[in-house]
């Protein structure tokens, strides 16, 4: 092999990180457009929704507590209206604001706004996880901006980085099949059941002052488009829930800061067996609270 | 500073320019202010610690040269051992053995005052104390010059690519090359890239998008079912893997752009098909500095079968206590030492062809076996190959739930959890599906690597490197996790 002098071989060097970036950016860009195509064309929920293509009678938001306890296709049926979710884990009410004003944008309003209300003391931590989407949303591609800087310049850097997400991994696996019956299909450990008799109480996270403000906007514009509004709590594993220092409380300053009542789910279910763990139902514990809330009105049938 | 860090981004370029543009004496104090910048960016202070250990093996290298009495030269090399264990063992384990010493108390009934230490531990104190430590004990062995250079021993101590996590380098390695100064063949600088984007590909793709479920699966092994707990021991074997092998290879990388050669510190580890395999395949470098300053002035193999397992039990325990300050490193060291025990009692029996008693590449015995293909026939050889293969790695992992364990009750909760084998929560879904995606990629083309030598192609062509360096990128760009994760072995 030749032996390079230092001038040689940095000039080398420089060549090759040249040639390395202009392909990296070229390929960069053109597989992010491709993979974005892709993206939009799954049946995962966000991308219906910015597709355009998911109507609802009933429109359900919430955290993953509204994911497990709020299943679509249970309230469908007892329903018979057409109840579609935009409920995702982690989801702060901020940003379930911001789905449902994008939602608005791209549907007709639905008769029905079913909301569970434990994503007013989350955190905006998942608004990265939605940068495949930002491309397809200024609101989101704002708020990002401001709360979650670094995703949102890295998705200016690498096109692919927007592509570097969990919900990347869900489109994919709901490529031409429904996410809409999504929910934890299993029942909580027994280690886990044992583990919470003997735990310290503890608190539930404080209510944020940005979640009240935006589910109010949320709330406010959905009335304003005739859309009926259903707030509740969602059902805790009731050895847990006990554990709690001052629950209703918690649901008392909920229902004060909104103005607006919230229904109390939060022992309705007391078979352990109808949990995932200690805060989220399984499908037959949702499969229950549906059969409980249509039973009691919250949820009417349809009368078309 | 982190090679994953922003600061890192501005220092190399600019430390390359000056590496560019210098030469002879100039360019070597360079690099050495540019080490020192490096490594006094995660705390000034702990310079003091590097200079100590420097000054002190550079005294007693001129003295080891000049002085010819048996009996002086074992007194300056153990002042130098002791300096630099000492460092060590103040640093590293002070707050060990006084918590040790306390519970030990306690246990027989005792009630000692309350004390505790809190010592910072300056990072990669254990790897550049092992590294100026085979200079001073080389020259001590005569096998290596003295250097008169302060200037180039310096640089050789604080080599900033590998200084603060291996490869640990010999003097005899690296001195010779800073003294005739950097060279350059036309495919060091191929290869040079192409390791630097490997590593970060390994750290930030691969390693930092397997810890969230590794640290989940670890942080509440009570409330998960068996497959999830499997699922996250398996993912730290690789995570840990990533991490450290990456690192090393972004060191190396680095080492050949600047024209100089550093060992490798890692070869498809969990290819190996015995335990004294993996050892000359997982942190090559340690397990050859253990083997050559500890395993062998020990006796080695040669001194009876009962005089060499326990020289393997002493070596693999202190291998362990090595990489951290508690006692489930100790016992991960145990058990690596166990398994290459009872490896000597069943090699004959299961015709492994390696000798139990190799630690870190030695000849004794014959050479390790290399990647997946058998001997005989084919079919019977890849089954055979995988077995081994299966096993090493299961007890492997076995032990890294000991290594990766806070503490003793933990490591046992996630394996009773993984033979229990009950159903429990199933977590972060996506992030094991892409973990899961990583590592059969990663297993994928190592195994590939046993037959296609792809260094090998980046070399002969030039569209095929650029084109192998941009997918790193993309794959960096689409799967990195960005959260700043410290690399793993900093902590050892």
């Amino acid at each position: 092999m030749t032996q390079l002098s230092s001038a040689h071989a940095f000039t080398r060097l420089l060549a090759l990180v040249g040639l390395v970036s202009a392909l990296a950016f070229a390929g960069d860009r053109a597989m992010a457009w491709a993979g974005r195509e892709l993206l939009l064309d799954s049946e995962l929920r966000f991308s219906r929704l910015y597709r355009g293509e998911l109507p609802a009678r009933v429109l359900v938001l919430g955290n993953s507590r509204g994911v497990n306890a709020l299943l679509a296709p249970a309230l469908e049926e007892r329903t018979g209206r057409q109840v579609r979710t935009l409920t995702w884990n982690g989801l702060s009410a901020e940003l379930a604001g911001v789905l449902w004003f994008d939602w608005l944008e791209r549907h007709e309003a639905p008769e029905v706004l079913l909301v569970e209300v434990s994503f007013l003391s989350v955190p905006n931590h998942q608004l990265g996880d939605f940068r495949p989407y930002y491309a397809w949303s200024e609101r989101l591609s704002d708020l990002a901006r401001d709360q979650a800087a670094t995703s949102w310049w890295g998705c200016r850097v690498a096109r692919l980085y927007c592509l570097n997400s969990p919900l990347t991994f869900r489109a994919a696996y709901y490529a031409g099949r429904s996410d809409q019956g999504w929910v934890n299909r299993y029942s909580i450990s027994p280690a886990l059941l044992a583990a919470t008799d003997t735990m310290t109480p503890e608190a539930l996270n404080p209510i944020r002052d940005h979640d009240v403000a935006a589910l109010r906007r949320v709330l406010d514009s959905a009335e304003a488009a005739g859309t009926e509004v259903r707030l509740l709590w969602a059902p805790y594993l009731p050895a847990y829930r006990d554990k709690l220092h001052d629950p209703d409380a918690w649901r008392a300053e909920a229902e004060r800061r909104l103005g607006r009542p919230v229904r109390d789910d939060s022992r309705t279910l007391t078979d352990p067996a109808l949990f995932s763990d200690r805060i989220h139902l399984n499908d037959r514990g949702a499969e229950a609270l549906a059969d409980t809330l249509v039973g009691a009105g919250f949820v009417g049938r349809s009368d078309r | 500073m982190l090679f994953n860090s922003l600061a890192f981004l501005v220092f190399l370029p600019t430390f390359l320019l000056g590496f560019a543009l210098l030469r002879g004496r100039t360019r070597t104090a360079w690099t050495l202010a540019g080490s020192y910048v490096f490594y006094g960016w995660w705390d000034a202070r702990f310079l003091a610690l590097i200079l100590l250990s420097t000054l002190v093996d550079y005294t007693v290298g001129r003295k080891l040269g000049a002085e010819e009495d048996p009996t002086l030269r074992r007194r300056w090399v153990t002042l130098s051992v002791v300096t630099n264990l000492g460092i060590l063992g103040f640093f590293k384990y002070a707050g060990f053995f006084s918590e040790s010493f306390v519970a030990l108390a306690r246990s027989v009934g005792f009630e000692p005052g309350a004390f505790t230490l809190d010592i910072v531990l300056p990072v990669g104190v254990s790897f550049y104390t092992f590294q100026t430590m085979s200079y001073t004990l080389d020259l001590y062995r005569e096998r290596i010059e003295v250097e008169r250079s302060l200037l180039r021993f310096a640089t050789f101590v604080a080599f900033f690519p590998q200084l603060v996590a291996g490869p640990i380098v010999r003097a005899s390695h690296l001195l010779p090359q800073l003294r005739r100064g950097p060279r350059w063949r036309s495919e060091d600088l191929t290869i040079g890239v192409g390791l630097i984007l490997l590593g970060f590909a390994k750290k930030v793709a691969v390693a930092d998008s397997l810890a969230p479920v590794v640290d989940r699966v670890f942080a509440e092994p009570g409330v998960l079912g068996g497959p999830m707990l499997l699922v996250g021991v398996v993912f730290y074997a690789f995570q840990i893997y990533c991490d450290f092998s990456g690192y090393s290879d972004i060191a190396i990388g680095l080492g050949r752009i600047m024209g100089f050669h550093l060992p490798w510190n890692f070869d498809r580890p969990y290819f190996a098909r015995s335990f004294s395999e993996f050892w000359t395949r997982w942190h090559i470098t340690l397990s050859k500095w253990l083997r050559d300053y500890l395993y062998i002035p020990l006796g080695g193999s040669r001194s009876g079968r009962a005089r060499t397992l326990r020289n393997l039990m002493i070596t693999m325990l202190l291998g362990g206590l090595w990489h951290g300050a508690a006692w489930t490193f100790v016992f991960w060291g145990a058990l690596h030492g166990g398994y290459l025990v009872l490896q000597r009692g069943v090699a004959r029996w299961w015709e492994l062809g390696t000798t139990a008693g190799r630690i870190g590449g030695s000849t004794v015995g014959g050479p390790a076996r290399t990647g997946p293909e058998g001997s005989g026939n084919a079919r019977n050889g890849f089954l055979r190959a995988a077995m081994e293969m299966g096993v090493v790695f299961s007890l492997t992992c076995f032990a890294w739930v000991f290594f990766r364990a806070p503490d003793f009750a933990t490591a046992w909760q996630v394996l009773a959890g993984i033979g229990s084998w009950a159903p429990g929560s199933v977590i972060l879904r996506a992030e094991v599906a892409k973990g899961a995606l990583l590592v059969a990629g990663l297993v994928g083309l190592e195994a590939m690597s046993f037959r296609i030598s792809f260094g090998r192609l980046m070399i002969r062509s030039l569209a095929t490197r650029v084109a192998a360096y941009a997918a790193l990128l993309w794959l960096i760009a689409v799967a990195g996790t960005f959260d700043g994760g410290q690399f793993i072995y900093f902590q050892f």
